[in-house]
């Protein structure tokens, strides 16, 4: 699809074609003093200068090794192999805009089919979307798809407080209008399950504990008509850890950046829903579906349409009109070359990684927080605000990120398969240095 | 296009029955023949409370979604889960097995059809 501006000539044409002389009198209805005359921009720089502003602006930014990056918090840093690059800018994928139309579309239509059959695989669920603008929002529509679900009768959340504080924001921001009831709970005990529609549960949590108790909580659920959701954000923990679909989840809802996409400023992130075959008319987003062309042969196209706004109207499960394909794309391509054992030997070796630091780091006299086991993210508590700042800025100084600031005394600290043993070995002997 | 003649009609395509305080409903043959292959039928809840117009479910072909809607005020009193797996039947049986919705009801629209009323307003329709 080409992006064609207007020519100066265009313009004169279709202005004469409505009678009019020119642009002035096109927008004469909007009232002089909303008018803007003279704005205080530039004129405009050379490609090569415009590239030597962006540079010296980039210069700014403090860049860490991947493996000298501890920071996590939702977003995780591990190897892309560089296939999934060459894949993915081929300009059949790379360009191509809302390549929906099976005429045209099928090698998208396909990648987008494979994404759903490994989502599906992975979460151990029946049923996924062709992903989301991210986990955050995903997790806010699956509640959206609960609720339709239990024909919008009831609107309370039971809601965990290791739950990652922006995804809590975030599903507040969209589900307030729909009068939802967030419930904080700090232990199952906790729960009260009258009048609810669902409860969330983030595996590994917000500080990367693994909870083994969650056969129980879906058994739970399930007695109380409550609808249960799974959150993955490190999506690289289903390589270890038992499926949402095998634990009894009704939902699942995964963060795939992790799957196959670099972590940068913002972005790119995707989410996605998967679900037991009962939701299916329920769950938003795009879904494709496998058929036969007029000759026999297999082949793709969008399906269960009718959930969808273009022909539901204001009933459509969801305003979701598209789905995050290229990053869907890249997480195909990832978890192709990876296969399940790789993504097995991924996870155990981050896993193993993770294990190897905090040990270190409790030799060292630290105390290390969570609750059973954790995946690849654990807290660590220093005796003071003063001890916990010294060795962040040391660990900055040898170009170390060292995870995130919680709290007054803490660091949440992520650890990958990226981070290697002697860079490990070095953040433990600065922190020893530092204590 | 069949308009059995003991049956009312609604402005919606909807077919009902009365037996005393009981009403049975379904979508007629030119409601889904216009739909074409119906997939799906999704139902209201057994026991809901119900308004004249209130709209109680869905019938979904391999084209469009239709809502239908409740002739009576009443409550949902059985709906046919005969045919949630095979509700291609509301195509070849939209009078007898594929009824939609029966109701204990109070009141009924005061705007059903009769059969011969209701072959007008397809014709006027069209």
């Amino acid at each position: 699809m080409p992006y064609t501006p207007h020519t100066s000539e265009d313009i004169k044409l279709m202005l004469k074609s409505i009678g009019i002389n020119d642009l002035e009198e096109l927008f004469k209805s909007i009232p002089k003093e909303f008018k803007i005359n003279n704005l205080n921009i530039a004129s405009g720089l050379s490609e090569h200068a415009a590239s030597n502003v962006v540079k010296k602006l980039s210069s700014k930014n403090k860049v860490y090794d991947s493996s000298k990056m501890f920071l996590g918090a939702g977003a995780y840093s591990h190897y892309i192999p560089s296939a999934v690059n060459h894949i993915t800018l081929r300009s059949e994928f790379y360009t191509a805009y809302t390549p929906y139309q099976p005429e045209v579309s099928q090698g998208t239509l396909q990648a987008i089919f494979e994404f759903q059959t490994m989502m599906c695989r992975l979460t151990g669920m029946d049923i996924s979307n062709a992903s989301m603008y991210d986990g955050a929002t995903a997790l806010a529509e699956s509640v959206l798809v609960a609720y339709k679900y239990k024909r919008e009768k009831k609107k309370k959340i039971l809601v965990p407080s290791n739950l990652h504080p922006e995804y809590l924001s975030v599903m507040k921001n969209y589900l307030n209008p729909f009068g939802m009831e967030f419930v904080v709970f700090n232990s199952y005990d906790d729960c009260n399950y009258d009048d609810v529609l669902t409860i969330i549960i983030q595996n590994p949590d917000f500080y990367g504990n693994i909870d083994s108790k969650l056969e129980s909580v879906t058994k739970k659920a399930r007695e109380r008509d409550v609808v249960s959701i799974y959150l993955a954000i490190e999506a690289t923990s289903l390589g270890l850890l038992k499926s949402p679909g095998e634990l009894g989840f009704d939902i699942s809802v995964l963060e795939i950046q992790t799957l196959g996409n670099p972590i940068a400023f913002g972005g790119p992130h995707a989410g996605v829903i998967t679900a037991k075959k009962e939701f299916m008319r329920n769950l938003p987003g795009r879904i494709v579906g496998e058929t036969k062309d007029a000759n026999g042969e297999r082949a793709f196209v969008l399906t269960l349409a009718t959930r969808e706004q273009h022909i539901r109207r204001e009933k459509a499960t969801s305003n979701i009109c598209s789905n995050q394909a290229l990053v869907a794309l890249r997480t195909v391509i990832y978890l192709t070359l990876m296969g399940e054992n790789g993504l097995k030997e991924l996870a155990k070796t981050s896993y193993n990684h993770a294990h190897y630091l905090k040990e270190k780091l409790n030799e060292l006299g630290l105390s290390i927080i969570y609750n059973e086991d954790f995946y690849n993210e654990f807290l660590v508590k220093f005796n003071s605000k003063e001890k916990r700042d010294k060795v962040c800025t040391k660990l900055k100084e040898s170009n170390i990120l060292s995870g995130l600031k919680i709290d007054e005394d803490k660091i949440l600290v992520a650890v990958t398969e990226l981070n290697t043993k002697d860079v490990m070995d070095k953040y433990v002997e600065i922190v020893k240095g530092a204590l | 296009m069949k308009v059995p003649k003991n049956l009312f009609y609604t402005k919606d395509h909807e077919w009902v029955i009365i037996d005393g305080n009981l009403a049975t409903m379904g979508i007629t043959d030119h409601a889904q023949s216009q739909l074409g292959d119906i997939v799906f039928v999704e139902f209201p809840e057994e026991g809901t409370e119900v308004g004249v117009g209130d709209s109680i479910g869905v019938v979904e072909s391999t084209k469009a979604v239709s809502d239908y809607y409740s002739p009576v005020v009443g409550t949902v009193k059985e709906v046919n889960n005969d045919i949630t797996d095979e509700p291609d039947k509301i195509n070849s049986d939209p009078y007898g097995a594929a009824w939609l919705v029966k109701f204990k009801f109070t009141e009924k629209s005061d705007e059903l059809m009769s059969p011969e009323e209701y072959e007008n307003y397809l014709k006027e329709e069209n």
